[in-house]
């Protein structure tokens, strides 16, 4: 007796992991079901030497495309009230003017949260020397992350890309560009999940 | 606690069990969504989905990036990536993808290669192609031997991460391919993944149109 419930107890696991499997992935294209011929529009043929170019027809699904999304004007507003307010983003710029260039959503990793704001920032004037710059690095499940102090040299950067929490109500990253940035001592380097690599 | 609880608890702790493998199994670790995930077909029964995957599932919660190059004519894995060597020269890490080679679905998988190594402060531009991994190479008769490959561009890999700029690294090569002396259109066909916004980091951009290039 005991051996039969111990047998109906896996039993139970068993379908039940994959009735959970089928619900998780219940929205996912089956990738080995038999594909009817109209399965996914066709690509356009690529040029052939001597003839016109053959029409694509994908172009009127491309003229519904939407385009960029910007940030809501209130949601640019609070960040920059932020960034005005933000004492590790006034060390950093200092007594330079600047404008909002763009403004983007920053989503979660699926795209179905609302982090915060990109702020793209153009300086009055350009900006150089040593800072501490706040930067932020996931983690490896992509839902949280972690605030990093970067130790680098600016040298004459005209522009700012910026991140600003909205949950938490603070301005987590400041970068300048690549070109303008050179790393200083002291910086922990971290090898990516996916192998020293990269990504 | 009776024998008939001890048995419930233990299918309870079971399902919690399962439940979190098929959660770990049907999405990977630090990938992307897209509701734009589709079957794009090339003719002669050759599709292909127009995203990499982050693992073998496909799912729009498993997305890496767009597919966003086609090199056609005489193409073939090996050759695309020694014409771009010179300033591609860097391997990266492996994503997966899934084709249909006139009539048989399965999976390749590719690094790809990169402009450099992964640093705090420094950035590297990053493509990966895609073929049937028996021949590294589609062939019809519509685009001869092609293969096809996805864009993004690497930053601050050690420190503070991030990755975006399809269209930039799509738009390098183009120039790369173009100055070699390859014919190249650049943003030539729609591919049905026009995507930009922040994902944490996963940052898109890219216009859903596709580059192709000819191969000699």
């Amino acid at each position: 007796m005991t051996r039969v419930a111990q047998l109906s107890v896996w039993v139970a696991a068993v379908l039940g992991t994959a009735l959970i499997i089928a619900f998780a992935t219940s929205n996912a294209a089956s990738p080995n079901r038999s594909l009817a011929a109209n399965d996914g529009p066709s690509m356009r043929p690529p040029p052939v030497p001597g003839a016109s170019d053959p029409a694509d027809p994908g172009a009127a699904d491309a003229a519904r495309a939407p385009g960029r999304q910007r940030a809501a004007p209130a949601d640019v507003a609070a960040s920059l009230s932020l960034a005005k307010n933000d004492a590790v983003f006034r060390r950093v710029v200092g007594s330079i003017g600047y404008s909002v260039a763009d403004a983007q959503p920053w989503m979660s990793e699926d795209g179905a949260t609302e982090l915060g704001t990109e702020l793209d920032l153009n300086l009055d004037s350009p900006l150089s020397g040593p800072a501490r710059l706040p930067g932020v690095r996931f983690n490896d499940n992509g839902k949280s992350y972690r605030q990093l102090m970067l130790n680098a040299a600016i040298n004459g950067a005209t522009t700012l890309t910026v991140f600003v929490d909205l949950q938490s109500q603070r301005v987590v990253s400041v970068m300048p560009p690549d070109s303008t940035l050179t790393e200083l001592s002291g910086n922990a380097h971290i090898t990516p999940s996916s192998g020293p690599n990269g990504d | 606690m009776t024998r008939r609880k001890i048995v419930l608890f233990r299918i309870g702790a079971l399902l919690c069990l399962g439940g979190a493998v098929a959660v770990l199994a049907s999405t990977a670790l630090g990938s992307a969504s897209t509701p734009y995930l589709r079957v794009l077909g090339f003719g002669y029964s050759d599709q292909i989905y127009n995203y990499d995957f982050r693992s073998e599932t496909v799912s729009g919660s498993n997305v890496d990036w767009a597919v966003s190059l086609v090199f056609y004519n005489n193409a073939e894995i090996d050759k695309v990536k020694n014409i771009a060597d010179g300033k591609y020269w860097f391997v990266g890490s492996k994503q997966h993808f899934r084709l249909n080679n006139s009539g048989g679905w399965q999976w390749d998988q590719d690094g790809g290669k990169k402009t450099d190594t992964p640093s705090c402060l420094g950035s590297t531009r990053h493509f990966r192609i895609y073929a049937p991994s028996a021949s590294d190479r589609f062939y019809n008769p519509s685009f001869g031997y092609y293969v096809v490959g996805t864009t993004h561009y690497d930053h601050h890999e050690l420190c503070n991460a991030w990755f975006d700029d399809s269209e930039g690294t799509e738009h390098d090569l183009a120039n790369l391919f173009s100055g070699k002396g390859y014919a190249t259109y650049y943003d030539y066909a729609w591919f049905y993944n026009q995507q930009y916004g922040n994902q944490g980091d996963h940052h898109w951009d890219n216009d859903g149109y596709a580059t192709y290039i000819s191969i000699r």
